[in-house]
Parts: C-alpha cells; sequence; structure tokens
C-alpha cells in the first residue's frame, strides 16, 4: 500500500514536473518564435537600411557625376569670363590711345596675366620686313632673336604672314608645334598675325610654361580679336600720325603764307601811307596856286583891272568853274587823306535820326526840286539817337543824296531809317537807271566811275562815295549798294548805337592805323 | 605701445625691383618702429636670392621668413603674380625663427624635433603663445614634421601654418630663411608676448554615400578601403573616369573630391587630398592615414567655400571676444583657389565684414595647411589638412 502509495505521489510529481516542463518548453517555444520573427524583423529592417545606403550611395554617384560635369563647366565658364573681362578691358586700353608706343606700352604683364597667359611677345615688320620686338615678358635677348630669326627663314610659318592664320598648340600640327616650342620655350602657346587692311604688320605670340594651362579654341578666338584690335589701333595710331604730320605741315605752311601776306600788307600799308601823304601834300600845294587862280580870274571877271572882251570873260568864267572843281576834289582828296591818317577830329554826340536826315534834304530840296524828284522819308518808331560825328554823317547823306539827285530825273527819292537793338541801318533809295553788277563791287573804290553812256555827262571827282566809305567805316559802321538796272539804286549804311569806350578806343586805332 | 604692421606688394617685372617697392611701402607703413619678423610670400616667380637681399637690406634687424605661392591674400585683392612682405614691429611681440632642410629624407622625427628646439632656443624664455609652420608643400613628410613638431613643442601653443605652392604645376616649391631661398625645406616661428590670439579652420565640405573603412593604410597611403584597392572608392562613384581624372594635369578629384576622414576625439571631419593615385591603385595623400578610419568621399562649391569663411571668421573673432584684431594671417587652400575662381575674393570680404573693414590681412594659397580643427581655448592637437581656410588673427593685448 505504501509502495503504491508512493508511486501515486512520485507519478504525481513527475505528471506535475513534466507539465512544467512542456509549459515552459511551451513557453520557451513561444518566446522563440517570438525572437524568430522579431530576427526576421529586424533582418528585414536591416536589409531595408543597407538599401537605403545603397541607394543613397547610388544617389551619391549621381551627385558625384553632375557635380563633375558642373565644376567643369563652371571653370571653364570661370575662365572665359575672366578672359572676356581682361579682353574688354585690353581693348578699352589700346583703343583710347592714338599712340602707337603708347599701344605697345599699354599690353604690360598685368593685363596678359589676367588674360591668362604668362610670357607674351609682340612683333611688328619694319620697312625692311625684319621682326622688331615691340612687347615682351618672359623672353631673354637672344630668345627674341632666335625667335624672330627662325619665325622668318622657317617657310613652315609662311602661313602665319601671308594668309594670316594663327598657330595653336591646341590645333597645330606636331611639327610646327614642336618648332614652336623649341623658338619660344613655352609648352602652351598662341601665335597670332596681327592683321591690317595692308595685310600683316607683325605676330603676337602669348604662352605659359605651365603644363597644366593648355590652350583651347576659345584662346585662339579671344587672341584673334586681341590681335584684330591691336592692328585696328596701330591701324589708327598711322593714320592721326599722318593727319597730324599733314596738319603740322598745314601749318607751317599757313604760317609761312600768312608771315609773306602780312609783310605784302606791311608794304602795302607803308604804301598807302605814303599815298596818302603824298595825296596830302600835293593837295595842299595846289590848293594854294590855285585859290590864286580863282582869285585873280575872279579879279580879272570883276573888271576892276579894265573891261575884258565877253569872250575872255567866257573863258575866265570857265576858268573859275573849273577851279572850283578842282577844289572840290582836292577838298575830297584831302578829307579822305585825313581820314585815313586819322587826323581828323572826330566829334562824337548823340544825334536825333530825323534832324539828321531833314538837315542834308533842306541842303539839296532846291536841287531835287529843279529835277523834279519826289522825296519821301520813313523813320521807323523809337528809331533812338546815334552817336556820331554829325558834320562827317551830314557828308555821307549829302553825298549819297546828291548821287540820287544826278541819277534820277523826274524820279523819287527815299530815305528810310530802321533799327535792331545794336545799329541803325539807313537805306537811300532812288528810282535811277541802276548800275551794273560789275560795276557794283567797285564802286566805292577811290576815283572809280561806271563807264557809261549816262556818266559821261554828269560830272564828279570819284571820291564822293570812297569818302562815304572811309566816314562810315570810321564810326564801326558798313556801306555797300545793291542795284538794278532800270529800277534803281539803294544805298545802305550801318551806323551803331552805342559806341563803348574800347569801342571808341578800337576806332581810334582805326583811324590812326 | 601697440603692434605696428606695415604691409607692401609689387608686382614689378624685376623681381629686385619688385621686392625693393613692397619692403618700402611696408617699411613706411611701420612708422620706424623696429620691425622684428618680416613674412615674404611671393609667387615663383620671384623667389629670387636677389629679392631677400633687398628686402634683408631694408629690415637688417628682421628675422625674415615666407615661402613661395599660388597666390597672394591681401586685404584689398588677390594676386597671383607678385611678392608680397608683412613687416611686423613691437616691444610687446617675440619671435623665434628656425629653419630645416632636407625634410623629404628620412629621420623625419630627428629633423623635426631640430626644427622645434632651434625655434625654441631662438624664441627665448618668454611664454610661446602660437608657433607658425611653413614646409615645402610637395614633401610627403609634412604631415609627420608637425607630428614631431607639436611632440617637442607640446599642444598647448597651438601650430599654425602651410605648406608652400607653386602656380599649379606641383614641380617645385620654395622657402625663405633670412637671405637665402630654399627647397624641401622647412621654417618655424614661434610667437609670444602681449597678445590674444584667434583662429580657426574650416572647410565647408560635406561628406557624400555611405561610409567606408580605411582597412590597410601605412603613413601617406591608403592602400585598402573596406579590404578592396583604394581607388575603387572613387572608381565606385566615378567608374573609368577616376584614375584619368586623377591623372588629368588638372587633377580634379584631388581639388574637388578629397576624403574625409572623422578623427577619434574631434568633431569635424579631417579633409585629405589625394595627391596621386599608384600603378597598384594605392591612394597617396599628404598627410598621415590612420588605420580603421572611417572614409567618406566629401563634396563641397563655392557657396559651402564662402559659409566656411564666415564660420572661421565667427570663430576667430569669437576667441577675441569680440575685439578686433590688429593682424589676420590667411593660409588657404590652393584647390580652394582654382574652385572659386573669379569669386576669390569674395571670401575675403567676409572676413573683413567679420573682423573689421580696416584690418590687416596677409595670407597665401597653400599646399596643405596646418591647424588644429578646434578653436582656441581646447588644448588641441594640429593636423596637416586640405580644401581649409584657415585664419589665425593676432591682436595687442597688454598683461598687466
Amino acid at each position: 500500500m505504501l509502495n503504491i502509495t508512493s508511486s501515486s505521489v512520485d507519478l504525481t510529481f513527475f505528471a506535475i514536473i513534466g507539465i512544467a516542463i512542456l509549459t515552459m518548453i511551451a513557453a520557451l517555444v513561444f518566446v522563440l518564435i517570438n525572437k524568430i520573427d522579431q530576427v526576421k524583423e529586424l533582418r528585414s529592417a536591416l536589409k531595408k537600411l543597407k538599401l537605403s545606403f545603397n541607394n543613397l550611395d547610388e544617389q551619391a554617384k549621381l551627385i558625384l557625376k553632375t557635380d563633375l560635369e558642373l565644376n567643369r563647366a563652371q571653370e571653364e565658364l570661370d575662365k572665359r569670363l575672366a578672359s572676356l573681362d581682361a579682353l574688354q578691358r585690353t581693348s578699352r586700353l589700346i583703343s583710347t590711345t592714338l599712340d602707337e608706343a603708347e599701344i605697345f606700352r599699354r599690353l604690360d604683364k598685368s593685363l596678359m596675366l589676367q588674360l591668362g597667359f604668362e610670357q607674351i611677345l609682340v612683333f611688328i615688320l619694319d620697312k625692311k620686313k625684319n621682326l622688331i620686338p615691340r612687347v615682351n615678358s618672359g623672353f631673354s635677348d637672344s630668345k627674341i632673336q632666335e625667335a624672330s630669326d627662325q619665325l622668318l627663314k622657317d617657310t613652315s610659318f609662311s602661313s602665319l604672314f601671308k594668309e594670316g592664320y594663327a598657330l595653336s598648340s591646341a590645333t597645330t600640327s606636331k611639327a610646327k608645334k614642336e618648332k614652336i616650342i623649341a623658338f619660344f620655350g613655352a609648352s602652351n602657346f598662341i601665335l597670332s598675325p596681327i592683321l591690317t587692311q595692308d595685310g600683316t604688320i607683325g605676330v603676337i605670340f602669348v604662352g605659359n610654361q605651365n603644363e597644366t594651362q593648355t590652350m583651347s579654341e576659345a584662346d585662339e578666338e579671344m587672341i584673334s580679336i586681341l590681335t584684330n584690335q591691336i592692328g585696328q589701333s596701330l591701324e589708327n595710331a598711322q593714320l592721326f600720325e599722318q593727319v597730324y604730320k599733314s596738319r603740322q605741315e598745314l601749318e607751317s605752311r599757313i604760317q609761312e603764307r600768312t608771315r609773306q601776306l602780312a609783310s605784302a600788307l606791311e608794304k602795302v600799308q607803308k604804301i598807302s601811307r605814303t599815298k596818302t601823304e603824298f595825296v596830302s601834300a600835293v593837295s595842299h600845294e595846289l590848293r594854294t596856286p590855285l585859290t590864286s587862280i580863282k582869285g585873280y580870274a575872279s579879279i580879272l571877271m570883276t573888271g576892276k583891272l579894265g573891261e575884258i572882251p565877253d569872250k575872255v570873260k567866257e573863258r575866265l568864267e570857265k576858268i573859275n568853274k573849273h577851279s572850283d572843281n578842282l577844289v572840290e576834289l582836292i577838298n575830297e582828296l584831302l578829307d579822305i587823306s585825313r581820314i585815313e591818317s586819322g587826323r581828323v577830329d572826330m566829334k562824337f554826340e548823340k544825334i536825333p535820326v530825323k534832324s539828321l536826315i531833314e538837315n542834308a534834304r533842306d541842303l539839296l530840296m532846291l536841287q531835287m526840286k529843279e529835277k523834279q524828284i519826289t522825296f519821301s522819308c520813313e523813320i521807323a518808331e523809337k528809331t533812338p539817337n546815334i552817336l556820331i560825328d554829325q558834320k562827317q554823317i551830314e557828308r555821307v547823306f549829302i553825298n549819297l543824296l546828291s548821287n540820287a539827285i544826278k541819277y534820277t530825273p523826274n524820279g523819287k527819292i527815299n530815305i528810310k531809317a530802321s533799327h535792331n537793338e545794336k545799329e541803325v541801318l539807313f537805306e537811300i533809295e532812288d528810282t535811277g537807271s541802276g548800275i551794273k553788277a560789275d560795276d557794283l563791287p567797285r564802286l566805292f573804290d577811290e576815283f572809280y566811275r561806271v563807264d557809261d553812256e549816262l556818266n559821261q555827262n554828269i560830272k564828279g571827282t570819284g571820291l564822293g562815295l570812297s569818302l562815304a566809305k572811309h566816314i562810315i567805316t570810321a564810326h564801326q559802321g558798313e556801306i555797300w549798294v545793291t542795284s538794278e538796272i532800270g529800277i534803281g539804286t539803294t544805298f545802305h549804311f550801318t551806323i551803331p548805337i552805342d559806341r563803348k569806350n574800347e569801342n571808341l578806343d578800337q576806332e581810334k586805332e582805326i583811324l590812326n592805323s | 605701445m601697440s603692434i605696428q604692421i606695415g604691409i607692401g606688394f609689387s608686382k614689378d617685372e624685376s623681381p629686385f625691383r619688385a621686392a625693393q617697392d613692397a619692403a618700402i611701402q611696408a617699411k613706411i607703413q611701420t612708422k620706424e618702429v623696429p620691425v622684428q619678423l618680416v613674412v615674404v610670400f611671393s609667387t615663383i616667380h620671384y623667389s629670387r636670392i636677389e629679392a631677400l637681399n633687398v628686402i634683408k637690406e631694408t629690415f637688417p634687424e628682421a628675422k625674415i621668413i615666407g615661402c613661395s605661392t599660388s597666390g597672394l591674400i591681401l586685404s584689398k585683392t588677390i594676386e597671383t603674380w607678385g611678392i608680397s612682405i608683412l613687416a611686423i614691429g613691437s616691444k610687446d611681440l617675440h619671435f623665434g625663427i628656425s629653419c630645416v632642410k632636407n625634410i623629404s629624407k628620412d629621420k623625419i622625427n630627428l629633423i623635426s624635433e631640430e626644427l622645434a628646439q632651434k625655434a625654441t632656443k631662438n624664441f627665448g624664455l618668454d611664454r610661446r603663445q602660437v608657433s607658425l609652420l611653413l614646409t615645402d608643400g610637395l614633401s610627403q613628410n609634412n604631415s609627420l614634421l608637425l607630428k614631431g613638431m607639436q611632440k617637442s613643442l607640446g599642444l598647448l601653443s597651438p601650430i599654425l601654418g602651410a605648406g608652400s605652392s607653386d602656380n599649379f604645376q606641383s614641380k617645385k616649391t620654395y622657402q625663405y630663411f633670412e637671405n637665402e631661398v630654399l627647397t624641401d625645406s622647412a621654417i618655424a616661428v614661434i610667437m609670444g608676448g602681449q597678445i590674444a590670439t584667434g583662429f580657426s579652420s574650416q572647410h565647408g565640405w560635406k561628406p557624400l554615400g555611405k561610409p567606408r573603412i580605411i582597412t590597410k593604410a601605412k603613413k601617406n597611403i591608403i592602400k585598402e578601403i573596406n579590404n578592396k584597392k583604394a581607388i575603387s572608392l572613387y572608381e565606385e562613384f566615378f567608374a573609368d573616369q577616376a584614375v584619368s581624372l586623377f591623372s588629368s594635369r588638372l587633377n580634379r578629384m584631388r581639388d574637388f573630391y578629397p576624403l574625409g576622414m572623422l578623427i577619434e576625439g574631434e568633431k569635424k571631419y579631417l579633409l585629405q587630398q589625394v595627391v596621386s593615385v599608384t600603378d597598384t591603385g594605392e591612394l597617396v595623400c599628404q598627410g598621415e592615414i590612420p588605420e580603421g578610419t572611417e572614409v567618406h568621399i566629401m563634396i563641397g562649391n563655392k557657396d559651402s567655400c564662402r559659409h566656411s569663411a564666415l564660420n572661421a571668421a565667427c570663430e576667430v573673432k569669437e576667441s577675441l571676444f569680440g575685439r578686433t584684431p590688429d593682424l589676420v594671417l590667411v593660409f588657404e587652400s590652393a584647390s580652394r583657389q582654382k574652385l572659386l575662381g573669379r569669386n576669390i575674393f569674395q571670401e575675403i570680404q567676409i572676413i573683413k565684414e567679420v573682423l573689421g573693414e580696416s584690418v590687416p590681412i596677409f595670407g597665401m594659397y597653400c599646399y596643405g595647411e596646418f591647424a588644429p580643427l578646434g578653436t582656441p581655448g581646447q588644448a588641441s592637437q594640429s593636423f596637416l589638412q586640405n580644401e581649409t581656410i584657415s585664419i589665425l588673427a593676432i591682436e595687442h593685448h597688454k598683461v598687466y
């Protein structure tokens, strides 16, 4: 029984143990299953993470490739922009001077560095077709000599001079490239002709010893633009030089001619002064005996010295009349010579225009009536008084009116006076026969008389208009004439309204000269 | 007494005349204060003994150092041809200079130690505040040289500087020490005195794609990445163009797509350019490459460059607590010069806008920049970096 009991207890115990074990196993299995799921999840997450990392790497590859392209483009763009900027500045610098030496001086090292070149050598062909170095940076004298000799001797470079083609380390043949590298000692280069309308006038070499600074087609284009600019600037400088020389020559000729003219003028003035003095002296000398002749003729005519026959009286009257003419002529000559020599003492006063014209009219009214001439006068309103020597200007009016009366039988004479801010313009119009156009330019010359049928019957000294011109000029005015055959003649002259001191001084100078 | 700064520049055809002009300009600006240090940067065309002789004649008492460059950074312009001279005069400043030659040869540890020791001896016992290192940018030992120098000088005073460059030919660069024109040499300057300094080095490049691990490397050569030959990284991205892009004269890969590495303990990516690719597909870098480092191909553009210049300037300003510096030295990667192209001056304009319009700026474009990844205040290690703009600002700061 005891055994049975103890075995039952054992069974129960084992059953409990078994159940516990089974429960634990079940729990463990559950946990295990759970863990396996978690591991699976983790594996899945890790896989995703790896995938993300790989995707990230792939994206990074794409980014890097794009970035590399962008960097290349940016680098090229930067280089081009820097070059263009430098080229623009270089072009501006060399195009703003017309001095050949200055053009070369401005192609300095710093500008070339900005263009991306360490070395520059500019050769210009002289008249003997030798290459003369004008700009040098980075070359010894011996290297320059060697390079210029080889460029001229070696026929493979004839395209440079004859056809104007540039050579570059980027595009030229290997053989030529090696030669140029040997001549100039630069591994990267552009050798470009300088062209003008007359062809190649020189060559420019730019280069770098630095192997990393390779030349591109864009560099070639840039140098081509630069050489064109240099060519144009040199051409402009040469043209300017020619123009400058011509101008200098012209100026020199003008100066020589001016000197000759001044000398001639001096001679003429001297002759004129001598003439004036001569005329003045002769007139004086003539007037004294003439006065005696006229006096004796007058005495004889009175009959105080005895009865004179009619024929003699008639002759004496002629002597008297011709003597008067001669006195008039001599007086006018004397007046002209006085005005010319400045010996006339001008008395300037403010005179109303109206009274001036009326005085002249009154003096000549009788003659106008005799010739049945209609006289009229038009004076513009508010015509100011003018500063003149009244006596002299009245002589001008009398002269011009007398002329008009002589050549205007049964006609009309009109005097006009108008003004602007500076001067008064007088116009004496007649309805006479008019003057031929050919005669007009010489009308104011001394002793000039129009050679026509009408004039042969009208007496005159040929000095009246000349005297009038001298008087008007002495007043700083101007006188001229317009005429039309069959219509009439108009004499115009101006008188300044006011005369400043300096004008008076000038006038004195004119009179004195 | 403040610091007197004189900066001269000339691009006269004759190296002698150019050096003379620039030296006189700098001398005039220092207002007859004795000049202690003269820094000469020039394009390789001016790397001539006669240029240094005339500078020495103009500043007989000054210590003269310098190197060749592909571009000169000045307050108002960037020049790719010419010579620039910086003259520093102040009684409150001290300089110690030294020079070592044949840096590409073996025993670089000894050479770097010698460089540091000579400079320290020349400097004296004053407190060192910042050191400058100018080396031949074409040497592959620059990273080790920097490491050795840092080991000797300690981490308290940071080292900044540059690898000298030529006009992108990568043929020969020059270093100037007193009146010697050297090559394959390194020059150190220790600076101390009553000054405050602020510095920052930024690049603006961002990682692209998934990270890879450098599985095998020796010194400056990456042999394997992800257990594959190192060039495969670039081949994956650029396919068959990769090798040709490295071998082309323009070496676009070097300039535009450097490698970025996360250095343990640093927050920024350290950029390393791949200078060349060996026939067996190994990537040759300028700096030392530690095995096991995570590496990315990096990408940047003009905008990120400008932004990094702004960040650098702002960090410097913050280091100086907003005060305006007396002098700003800029060491910038020659690759950035190429990348920025016509917009190159924009970075300098940004620096001026942050640090002051009238602050004198003097700098150069280089093959490798030496600078810490961190900012002042952190005892940080300097690294040979690429594609960065490194700014060192110096301000006279009287300590009572």
